[in-house]
């Protein structure tokens, strides 16, 4: 099939709108305390969950990993351009440093652990226990893949899965041509078609469910 | 492996589909594995988006921390190891600040996640700064008569006709641009300002799209100031109205003010809607949870 048109939602501020939070972030780069709060309460519940979603909802982990990124945001806001907007940096910058905390996590198990919450959330909404296991072992393998990845194809991959960020999102956010991220996506998401077909434990859980 | 139809799975995981977008997307679904895939780990993951009941408590502790590092210091610390051992600080900031953040951020979300309807220009949005200015109102209720009876913007949508009695040229805020006032004070911290914004676009503009929205706005920040009863009316209000997108925001806000003021019936009711309609909202598992605390 073919590409599809590139024509949808488009950050800031290629958009139309206006960034409602840059002139609050701008404060917040010449070091305003008042705008600094103000900005991490607006975006640090997103951050929060894009953490989350890298390291697995419950990680014990979660909150340090997000405090490093809410530094690395704040921290980052004077180099910021625009090229997106402020919310769009800041959960790239969440999603960056939990990817980079992920891949230097020695005790890995821990992560497998906290899956558990998801999966009972998974059950009472309606799925099936199988469905749990299935959605359970199908994030474990994302997860695996994103460690293993090179980091732009990871990062490309993680803001498309994870944040549902449009490829026009993802090349402003990232700073490269919307062309590139096509790349990085066939790539990624081939290499996550083969780790999702080789993996043996989902494919049991594929077969029960035919079954 | 193409992402043959990439847009229109994002239309849909961001709520912004129309019923005959989704058709197309599970026609689409049927045949297409590559998008299925992708759909499905969509899926897999937005359920980890979830948020958790101390979400604010949370964030406002990762807002003293960023401030107290970096307003207070010219070189910010480079790692969180160091920000911890200033944790005192942080936690004094944090208390100072007080434990009134309360579901303020989940608040916040809702209207990042629902931008304003309609959103003005920037020469919109500078006319209405001007005329507050002019007029030395912040939108609270004693505002001077004379303004609510100036000519309205043409921008002003779905507002009742205003007879033309003064002679300022300065036009009055539009519906849009005084919720997008109300927003931004909500967003600076500027509560009071914020409340009273949301209280003129109320009063000025009852039947329009943004005072039925501001109604989820007020309701938060009134439930923070301790305004109960308040708070609740307005969540009432809104889901009254016709307005359907922020009714999870709604209910959330509803429960949590049936729940102070002791009415556990009508609270577990009002949880119970939510689960029942909204299971995959971001308020589902905290409705769950008092729910099983209720029973």
């Amino acid at each position: 099939m073919a590409k599809p048109a590139l024509k949808l939602v488009r950050p800031s501020p290629v958009g139309a709108a206006p960034d409602p939070l840059r002139a609050l972030a701008s404060r917040a780069a010449e070091g305003d305390g008042d705008a600094i709060h103000a900005l991490v309460m607006e975006l640090g519940a997103g951050m929060l969950r894009t953490v989350r979603k890298v390291l697995g909802a419950q990680h014990p982990d979660a909150e340090d990993v997000t405090q490093d990124a809410v530094m690395g945001f704040v921290g980052g806001l004077a180099r910021f351009r625009g090229e997106c907007t402020v919310a769009h940096f800041a959960h790239q910058v969440a999603l960056k440093r939990a990817l980079h905390a992920r891949r230097h996590f020695t005790t890995r198990d821990r992560v497998g652990e906290v899956d558990a919450d998801i999966e009972e959330r998974g059950v009472a909404r309606g799925g099936s226990p199988l469905d749990a296991a299935i959605s359970r072992e199908r994030r474990r393998i994302v997860r695996e893949l994103l460690s293993r990845l090179p980091e732009p194809t990871a990062e490309a991959l993680a803001l498309h899965f994870m944040l549902g960020y449009t490829v026009e999102e993802i090349a402003a956010v990232s700073e490269i041509s919307p062309n590139t991220v096509w790349s990085r996506l066939k790539l990624g998401k081939r290499a996550l078609k083969e780790a999702l077909s080789r993996d043996r434990r989902l494919a049991e859980l594929l077969r029960e469910k035919l079954s | 492996m193409n992402d043959c139809r990439g847009e229109l799975l994002e239309r849909v995981r961001r709520g912004l589909a129309a019923e005959r977008d989704r058709l197309a997307l599970d026609a689409h679904l049927r045949c297409c594995e590559v998008c299925r895939l992708t759909s499905e780990i969509a899926g897999d993951f937005d359920a980890e988006g979830e948020a958790a009941p101390n979400d604010a408590e949370l964030v406002t502790r990762l807002a003293a921390r960023a401030r107290a590092a970096y307003a207070a210091q010219a070189a910010p610390p480079r790692r969180f190891t160091r920000l911890r051992r200033a944790a005192p600080l942080a936690i004094a900031a944090m208390v100072l600040s007080g434990l009134a953040a309360g579901a303020f951020a989940l608040q916040q979300r809702a209207a990042e996640i629902v931008p304003p309807p309609d959103a003005p220009s920037e020469a919109a949005e500078a006319r209405s700064v001007a005329q507050e200015r002019a007029t030395g109102t912040s939108g609270r209720g004693d505002a001077p008569a004379v303004e609510d009876t100036e000519p309205l913007p043409q921008d002003v949508p779905a507002s009742p006709p205003q007879p033309a009695a003064g002679p300022s040229e300065a036009p009055l805020p539009s519906a849009s641009a005084l919720y997008k006032l109300a927003n931004e004070a909500r967003r600076q911290g500027n509560r009071k300002t914020a409340m009273a914004r949301y209280r003129t676009l109320q009063r000025r503009f009852p039947g329009s799209p943004e005072a039925t929205l501001s109604r989820v706005s007020l309701g938060g920040l009134l439930l923070d100031s301790g305004a109960t009863a308040d708070a609740l009316a307005q969540f009432d209000g809104y889901l009254a109205g016709g307005d359907r997108r922020l009714v999870p925001e709604a209910l959330f806000g509803r429960g949590r003010a049936l729940e102070r003021l002791g009415r556990r019936a009508e609270e577990a009711h009002n949880w119970q809607r939510l689960v029942s309609t909204y299971p995959r909202s971001a308020y589902a598992t905290h409705a769950k949870r008092r729910l099983q605390e209720l029973q």
